[in-house]
């Protein structure tokens, strides 16, 4: 009797896992489905493009569409330019988002609470909103069409990673902090060798989210720049459509490569990602 | 302890200054060791590399002007026009639409070249009369034509050759209100549902149509019911500038005549397949056999031939309507930035753009239409090369037409167009309702506007 109840729980257990599993690789195939389309298409031969289903295998392909994507589009180009922009902005970020944040967290000085929640409201302003007074302000200071047009307004920090950052220092024991200053660490050396190496996993996710949001990021680039010069891979891959017509043989392989780089940071910071969810249930 | 805190400093501090070092490079537009810098913006991928090839010329021949096209998708096209408007840092020459004139002219953000024009001796009798009018209004002229488009018939070859059809007997064809005339009588042979039934026949399954006979799809009309519209005597507007006039019976009618292909004649893909904006586009309607024909404009000729192998499909006239033949004849010009810095050298390249010898360029490369009507073989030779016979574009835009309309509520009438007629082709609004609507929110947009 006891046997038998053991092996129905058993098998029940084992059903509710297949389940659990089936459901999570439905749930894996739809989020994935559209970039292996992506992949598939990029390897059509132009005049199968159209003509076959977006899911019927790339039977016969080719790599033209790529070697077109180097020869008649600067698609190196836009990768450096956007590597350079992102680059900047995720290095400046982390800096001044560290500073800010322990700031915010840590040091007492008159006005802290109003400052910080003053700072977070603006997260509640779309970018839609501050888009013309941007434009007129890099127009004034005669910046629009250079690489400083794209990395100044976001490269000191945003609400975000502010909020983010000081919410994980605050989760730091303050006695770490007062046993340093008995040993005669000041603010600088207490931030840079107790938080510091106690924040690697926010620090990384930041560094993630910067990354993925700057090298994503259309409408600001396509407002402030005007020329190949710098142009960075999002408005390189969107001027590919067209009013009526678009160039859909190049546009895929180049959805496809602007993903890749992507693809590598997030397998890179991937364990201190998780990490910094679970420690601090923050997404 | 300090030593390392100023280390820390130090670093902090390079960090800070790299996004200022490194981005030094890169200056603004304008002039630098006496040649002038001037932005040019377009939206037409496909017309790129004609156009770059016009203002390759431009440059041999001016050396104090460069010339940079700053390509930006339609998408965000107008969105980045008017933040740049805004800015007062707009590109010095761009493309425009009829659809935007009047907003842009309204705004006096574009030039008047029409004492320009005069004082420069530019023969604008060399232009086609009906595109200039479209960008005349009284005493001004916003930009030179440099193209124009019409909507004609597009087929798939094999489909016509199965249903017994020639290409001339589709470029022939004419519908009307009754019973829809031998234009529906062709679309039923090219209509086959799963089991090879036409739906003129018993039996023929409404919900499993393996072929329609036509697609038409459209975001505001111009490629499908405007088009039914003029073959009808539909007037959008009682005249330019004017008031909206959707809901007059011969529109309604033009309406009802797609309505009805769709859902009392089974010969045309539903609202489901061809809606704007998710809809596949029409090429790839083609392509994929899901339709046999569709109205289309010349812009979408690359796309047919770059997805359609040689031979297997081609152009013929639209079919004519109670009121004769008839088509949407639309055109661009170049707009000159009205606060460019370098108003000499805008017009310089204005006027070299709408150019008997530039148009010549885009025009002989099958890229688009010159407005230039002396030009136009040279288009229809280069597709003549790649084996497809274009000229019932030309045929078109020789007959009556219809224009774009001409408003200052054009953002209002593209919304409240696109989400009732929608409504219309999915069978849940009448033709009537959705045209009274568009009339009254068209009519008050024009009235606030004022």
């Amino acid at each position: 009797m006891a046997t038998k109840a053991k092996a129905t729980k058993r098998i029940r257990r084992r059903i509710s896992g297949t389940t659990i599993y089936l459901l999570l690789s439905i749930g894996a195939l739809i989020s994935i489905a559209p970039y292996l389309m992506t992949l598939n298409a990029a390897f059509k031969p132009q005049s199968t493009l159209l003509s076959t289903q977006a899911w019927s295998p790339a039977i016969p392909s080719t790599w033209s569409n790529f070697t077109q994507l180097w020869q008649q589009y600067d698609m190196s180009g836009f990768i450096v330019h956007t590597t350079i922009v992102a680059g900047i902005i995720t290095a400046g970020q982390l800096v001044f988002t560290t500073l800010a944040a322990y700031a915010f967290a840590r040091l007492d000085f008159p006005g802290r609470e109003p400052l910080f929640w003053a700072f977070i409201a603006m997260m509640m302003v779309p970018q839609i909103v501050t888009l013309i007074p941007l434009f007129l302000i890099m127009s004034h200071l005669n910046l629009i069409d250079t690489y400083r047009a794209l990395i100044l307004p976001y490269v000191f920090g945003t609400p975000y990673g502010i909020f983010l950052v000081r919410q994980y220092f605050q989760t730091i024991p303050a006695d770490l902090e007062a046993a340093a200053r008995i040993d005669g660490a000041g603010t600088w050396g207490i931030l840079r060798r107790i938080m510091l190496p106690l924040s690697k996993p926010i620090l990384a996710t930041l560094a993630t989210i910067t990354f993925v949001n700057t090298w994503n990021s259309l409408l600001w680039p396509l407002m402030a720049t005007n020329s190949q010069r710098d142009e960075v891979v999002t408005v390189g891959v969107a001027a590919l459509q067209g009013q009526f017509a678009s160039e859909l043989h190049i546009l895929l392989p180049a959805a496809a490569v602007a993903l890749l780089p992507l693809i590598g940071i997030f397998l890179l910071f991937q364990r201190h990602i998780v990490r910094s969810i679970a420690l601090t249930g923050l997404k | 302890m300090f030593r390392r805190t100023k280390k820390t400093l130090a670093l902090a501090t390079v960090a800070a200054s790299a996004a200022g070092l490194t981005t030094a490079c890169g200056s603004s537009s304008g002039s630098s060791g006496g040649v002038v810098d001037l932005t040019y913006m377009i939206w037409q991928t496909s017309e790129e590399a004609a156009y770059q090839q016009s203002i390759d010329v431009f440059e041999k021949a001016n050396p104090d002007i460069h010339v940079t096209i700053d390509l930006v998708p339609w998408a965000q096209y107008w969105a980045k026009l008017q933040t740049s408007a805004a800015g007062r840092d707009m590109p010095d020459v761009f493309w425009d639409h009829l659809e935007y004139l009047p907003q842009l002219a309204k705004e006096g953000i574009i030039t008047n070249i029409a004492s320009d024009a005069k004082s420069s001796g530019i023969d604008l009798s060399q232009y086609s009369p009906k595109l200039l009018a479209e960008w005349e209004n009284g005493s001004t002229l916003y930009g030179l034509p440099k193209d124009w488009d019409t909507i004609e018939t597009i087929y798939n070859t094999k489909d016509l050759t199965t249903a017994g059809i020639t290409p001339a007997q589709l470029g022939s064809l004419s519908w009307n209100l009754s019973d829809g005339g031998s234009f529906v009588q062709a679309l039923q042979k090219l209509t086959v549902d799963d089991n090879g039934k036409h739906p003129n026949q018993a039996g023929f399954d409404a919900g499993h149509v393996k072929q329609y006979g036509i697609a038409l799809e459209a975001p505001n009309g111009q490629q499908d019911w405007w088009n039914f519209g003029v073959q009808n005597g539909c007037e959008l507007q009682n005249k330019a500038y004017g008031t909206w006039t959707v809901n007059s019976a011969a529109c309604v009618q033009a309406m009802q005549f797609e309505q009805d292909l769709m859902y009392k004649w089974h010969v045309a893909a539903p609202g489901t397949i061809t809606n704007t904006p998710n809809a596949a586009s029409l090429p790839q309607i083609l392509a994929q056999n899901t339709a046999a024909i569709t109205f289309d404009g010349d812009w979408d000729l690359d796309t047919y031939e770059s997805s359609l192998p040689t031979g297997s499909w081609g152009v013929t006239e639209l079919p004519t309507g109670p009121k004769g033949s008839g088509t949407v004849y639309n055109g661009l010009t170049d707009a000159i930035y009205a606060g460019t810095k370098h108003p000499t050298q805008a017009w310089a390249l204005e006027q070299w753009l709408g150019s008997a010898a530039s148009e010549k360029i885009v025009t002989d490369t099958g890229t688009v239409w010159a407005a230039i009507p002396s030009l136009d073989s040279g288009f229809i030779a280069a597709w003549k090369a790649k084996g497809i016979d274009v000229s019932a574009f030309y045929q078109g835009s020789q007959g009556s037409t219809i224009g774009y309309p001409l408003t200052t509520s054009g953002t209002a009438f593209t919304n409240v167009v696109l989400k009732d007629m929608n409504q219309v082709w999915l069978n849940q609004m009448t033709p009537l309702q959705a045209a009274n609507d568009i009339t009254s929110v068209s009519n008050a947009a024009v009235a606030s506007g004022d």
